[in-house]
């Protein structure tokens, strides 16, 4: 008999008959490979998009020279095309404008220098309205088009004149698309709301948006004219970035270099895929968490095949034992199991894949929503279903499959022919035979070794590890040494509660119990995961609640002493090109009400060779994060003009101390500056670190007195609307101001904060149907191990609600422990990474909390979603035949 | 105390349907012990079942004491069954969880009864079969004999009004099984138990007062003949 009629005449009959544990284990399967496809297809047009638009915003430049939100001067542009090897030099002004009335609408503004940069950008012929070649050159091209682009189904750029776009200041292009949506055509004005004060800007062309820089940020970009762009946002003669071509043979290496010492610490000099490094390292930080995730959803489905493929051999013994004896070989009987193993493992991946397009969805919405506030302007990318990722899914869930089916397969080649002659042969299943406590106690051990050395390895993560990859492998090793233990702990557990439930009289909580000490080898591995996928809601709990600290640690420092919170441009603290002037704060200092007022410069300084974050603060004690030593006689040492505070991610990434001097790049040549204190990092692990220095001592050596936050105080009497009223008529226009109260702005940026963990619910439900998977499938195996157990029991008198009963107290036992040892796990694992592993790879101190609220809320999940998924396999305890049960059928 | 009229038990639908049982009309009067003898597919565990409630007939009435057992809901002949029929299997079936006395307080917990007042009624029990050192044992650590005498206590537990055996000497050497055997008959004796026991062993029937001879699913004629074969 080939293996397609073993699979026909034995192996579908035998499925058909178990058909609720055929189910279970398919959905398994399925859930893990959904996973795996939902994550590469999550990720990779994130990736795959972000290229695509460095390439189209770099066009033919290799090199990049920015300077943060000071901007580079218009000299430098002229001195860099004099550097040799450099073709082209070209400039353009980048930032994001409000729309004025339309609540959180946003555009992305490229301002170019529309009769130069074609020969950066690829901008192709000249293209009017009306068909008519353009003097215009570029401005009428098609833009960031490409050599991939040269069949366009519509033009990428059409200007209505291009002469009338390039004379008045006042040009745009936007995408049709945003023009059909908010009801806008080809002439009709938009009011915005930039750095610079409220424009009203004259739609004069529309921009494709299904390719070139009009695809860029959903279609929010509007292309205007170079000097337009920086009158829109007030910027004195800078641009935001300089790109440079290499000439032919150059190397771009020796280019750069000639740059940065031409630079001079006015701008960083970097290569253009420097940014898309920076933002492919960052998504495979992401992609690396969430594979985590994934792995662990493969191995579950893996289990499930393996424990139904165990259970599936243990009842067919006389079946196996009567094929053996009529003449089956022992490789027949392998191919027999892995075949069906690998049917169950086909089908698993059948349904995974398009399960996995439908996860892909939501969980890349919000990452890609994520992804564009952080200014990468990566769009929706479509996702798109390669016949590779749904080959490789497949290949993964069937040689998985095969893989978890080679112990049954084992189990099953042991089987002597004389068993088709033994009317009770003895059941296997996973423990169903003779449980032996000393592998629990082997196993623990080898865990606490594993465990024990991941923490050392933690201790010293950069140097041992090395990057956050390797450091969730660590991670994985240690949750691996933490599984060893769980079964031991969760048979002691259950060991020390028997008395205690045998005394409470009830005899179907001590019968679960009693069933779960002596057959731990049954829901072990049930056991296990389900302490990991519950180890994980603590887990989240603690994230949530340390990044909200941690949060509000450096939000009420920033805010110390503040109750209005005053911006120029879009948005308080979203990245700005120009600020306001210092001599507003001392006006708005002298309206009713107001107190007190401080300001804050956010800009960047080049300080080796990186842009770390320079906040130049109206210092005061309470506005210092300090990670140690006295606010107020710091905050003294700073006034004083004798050195500057760092961030500790600073500290740890160049290896700064207090003492060590500074050397920043300024206007006025180099500042050597001591470091007198290290504070608190503030934001992500993506900034290279911050420097905090004196207002006034910035101002005396940066000649900048502009300032990008106001935060005045108010009288304790003084009504917060009636100033933000006043502050508004007289400045709200002139600067295009944002003013909010600072308890709104907080609740407001604590929300977006909130988004980084915008991923997790989605992975936290797979987590959840993960464990209610495997309760299911331990259970259904579990009634099927203990027929004759049960149909005793219903023989001696128990009612089909006593079963149902005993099975769900089982899993509420389950839960129980498993709850227990999940919060233990999960709030060490948490501890680990927020608390230690932060500090050693990042150098950041989190705030590192764990909510009770989160522990008792897991506790309570844990004991009642597997007393709720043991309703399916209760019922079908309930509904046993006893008489074929007892005959052992 | 047990009558059987016209009970009849089909598998299957159409060409594949078995008659296990075929109108089978049967009475046991209380205190009686019966045999129920039989070749292999002779539909002695059907009528075994049938008894215990364990499953439906599919035609004709089964009273147990005047109560027509084949009518009850599900609910009903399991309350029935712990509280009036004690059952002795021939692989013992002993919870392997429970101590011995556990086990045989086993009917006396699922009825609501607490540990506190279940214990002493099974202690009695497990001495009476003579086991009361045993007690505290699991199942595993008890020999053939002593597994299928805790079985009895057990099935006793409630002092049911019937008692059946499925083959309970089936997996015991001979010298046990004539121990279990000899238990029995002493236990229905003292507590005017009416035994239904199903076997292959004459030497077991022999213990019954009476046997019957099941032959493709219906009843062989009765009397001193199958008792004579038996002895």
């Amino acid at each position: 008999m080939g293996t397609w009629e073993v699979l026909r005449r034995l192996s579908l009959p035998y499925i058909a008959r178990h058909r609720l544990r055929t189910a279970v284990t398919i959905f398994g399967v399925a859930l893990g490979v959904a996973a795996m496809t939902a994550l590469k297809l999550a990720y990779e047009p994130i990736t795959h998009s972000y290229r695509l638009a460095v390439k189209r915003l770099a066009g033919r430049s290799s090199i990049a020279i920015s300077n943060g939100e000071v901007g580079i001067p218009e000299d430098l542009l002229e001195m860099a095309r004099g550097v040799p090897g450099v073709e082209v030099a070209s400039a353009s002004v980048r930032g994001f404008v409000r729309v004025a009335g339309r609540k959180g609408e946003r555009l992305y503004v490229l301002g170019v220098d529309m009769l130069d940069d074609q020969r950066v950008r690829d901008y192709g012929e000249a293209e009017s309205a009306a068909s008519a070649p353009s003097a215009g050159g570029a401005a009428a091209g098609s833009v960031g088009g490409g050599p991939g682009a040269a069949a366009p189904r519509r033009k990428p750029l059409e200007i209505e004149d291009p002469l009338v776009f390039l004379a008045k200041a006042d040009s745009v292009a936007l995408a049709p698309e945003f023009l059909r949506d908010k009801g806008l055509k080809v002439g009709n004005t938009v009011e915005v709301q930039a750095t610079g004060g409220r424009s009203t800007l004259r739609v004069r062309g529309t921009l494709d948006s299904t390719r070139g820089p009009g695809s860029l940020y959903g279609g929010r970009l509007a292309l205007m004219d170079i000097f337009a762009a920086e009158k829109l946002f007030r910027l004195d003669h800078r641009f935001t970035q300089v790109d440079i071509v290499v000439k032919p043979g150059a190397k771009i290496a020796q280019v750069s270099e000639a740059l940065k010492q031409m630079a001079q610490g006015r701008g960083v000099v970097e290569a253009q895929e420097a940014s898309f490094e920076a933002v492919k390292s960052l998504l495979e930080i992401e992609q690396s968490n969430t594979t985590f995730e994934a792995l662990g959803a493969v191995t579950v489905g893996l289990y499930l095949i393996f424990n139904t493929m165990l259970i599936a051999v243990g009842q067919r013994r006389r079946e196996i034992g009567v094929l053996r004896a009529l003449g089956m070989r022992r490789v027949d009987v392998v191919r027999l199991v892995l075949a069906e193993s690998a049917a169950l493992g086909a089908v698993g991946c059948a349904l995974g894949v398009p399960l996995g397009v439908g996860l892909a969805r939501v969980l890349s919405l919000p990452f890609v929503f994520r992804m564009a506030e952080t200014r990468i302007p990566a769009g929706a990318a479509p996702l798109a279903l390669h016949l590779g990722t749904v080959l490789g899914a497949m290949a993964v869930g069937m040689a998985g499959a095969v893989i978890a089916a080679l112990i049954p397969a084992y189990e099953a080649v042991k089987i002597h022919p004389l068993e088709a002659l033994c009317p009770f042969a003895q059941s296997y299943a996973p423990g169903a035979a003779t449980d032996r406590p000393a592998r629990y106690w082997w196993a623990a051990a080898a865990g606490v070794l594993i465990a024990a050395a991941t923490f050392v390895l933690w201790l010293d993560a950069r140097a041992v590890i090395g990057d956050y990859r390797a450091a969730l492998t660590a991670m994985a090793g240690f949750l691996f040494g933490v599984s060893l233990m769980i079964p031991l702990l969760a048979r002691e557990m259950a060991r020390v509660a028997e008395p205690i439930i045998t005394r409470a009289g009830s005899v179907l909580a001590a019968m679960a119990n009693r069933g779960l000490i002596s057959h731990m080898g049954r829901m072990a591995i049930t056991t296990t995961v389900f302490v990991m996928c519950f180890s994980f809601v603590t887990e989240v709990g603690a994230a949530y609640s340390t990044l909200q600290r941690t949060f509000d640690r450096w939000f009420d420092s920033l805010f110390a002493d503040a109750d209005l919170v005053i911006s120029a441009g879009v948005e308080a603290l979203r990245p700005n090109l120009a600020s306001l002037p210092g001599g507003l704060a001392a006006e708005i200092a002298k309206l009713k009400g107001v107190q007190q007022v401080s300001a804050v410069r956010l800009s960047k300084v080049n300080y080796g060779g990186h842009l770390a974050d320079l906040m130049a603060l109206d210092i005061r004690p309470q506005g210092l994060d300090l990670v140690s030593g006295n606010p107020a006689r710091i905050a003294a040492a700073l006034s004083a003009a004798k050195g500057v505070a760092i961030d500790e991610r600073l500290a740890y990434n160049f290896g700064l101390r207090v003492g060590d001097a500074l050397e920043l790049a300024s206007p006025r040549g180099a500042a050597r500056l001591p470091i007198i204190a290290i504070v608190h990092h503030s934001e992500n692990f993506r900034d290279i670190g911050a420097i905090i220095i004196d207002r006034r001592v910035y101002r005396a050596i940066w000649g900048d007195d502009t300032v990008d936050l106001i935060e005045p105080k108010l009288e304790p009497a003084a009504d917060a609307k009636a100033v933000m009223a006043a502050i508004r008529s007289r400045w709200g226009d002139e600067y295009g101001l944002f003013i909010a109260t600072v308890g709104r702005f907080k609740a407001q940026t604590r929300k977006e904060v909130e988004r980084d963990l915008a991923e997790v619910p989605p992975i936290l439900a797979i987590a959840l149907a993960i464990a209610v998977m495997a309760v299911v499938g331990s259970l259904l195996a579990a009634v099927l191990d203990r027929i004759r157990e049960l149909g005793i029991l219903r023989a001696v008198g128990a009612t089909r609600r006593q079963l149902t009963a005993l099975i769900v107290l089982e899993a509420a036992i389950v839960g129980l422990i498993g709850g227990v040892l999940a919060c233990a796990v999960g709030a060490a694992f948490a501890y680990y990474q927020f608390a230690i592993l932060s500090r050693s790879l990042n150098g950041v101190t989190l705030a590192y909390h764990q909510p009770l609220r989160v522990i008792v809320i897991a506790s309570l999940g844990a004991l009642l979603l597997p007393a709720l998924a043991a309703y399916l396999p209760a019922r079908q305890a309930a509904r046993l035949k006893v008489g074929a049960a007892l005959a052992g059928e | 105390m047990v009558r059987l009229e016209k009970v009849s038990k089909t598998y299957g639908r159409g060409s594949a349907m078995v008659r296990a049982l075929n109108e089978v009309s049967l009475e046991v009067a209380k205190g009686e012990s019966l045999a129920v003898m039989g070749p292999s597919g002779s539909g002695k565990s059907t009528l075994l079942h049938l008894l215990a409630g364990l499953d439906a007939p599919s035609s004709g009435e089964i009273y147990l004491d005047g109560a027509p057992i084949s009518r009850m809901s599900d609910d009903e002949i399991t309350v029935f069954r712990r509280r009036n029929i004690g059952f002795v299997f021939q692989f013992f079936n002993l919870l392997p969880t429970l101590s011995a006395e556990e086990n045989v307080a086993l009917p006396l917990l699922l009825d609501g009864q607490g540990m506190k007042s279940a214990r002493p009624k099974a202690a009695r029990m497990l001495e009476l079969v003579g086991l009361g050192h045993r007690r505290l044992h699991r199942p595993d650590e008890l020999s053939g004999g002593e597994a299928q005498r805790v079985a009895i206590a057990r099935a006793l537990a409630f002092e049911p009004a019937l008692l059946i055996a499925d083959e309970p000497t089936g997996n015991l050497d001979s010298r046990s099984g004539e121990e279990v055997l000899s238990l029995i008959r002493d236990l229905a004796q003292r507590y005017r138990l009416t035994v239904v026991m199903v076997t292959h062993d004459r030497r077991a029937a022999a213990y019954s007062g009476r046997i019957v001879m099941l032959k493709d699913g219906e009843l062989a004629p009765q009397g001193a003949s199958a008792l004579k074969a038996a002895r």
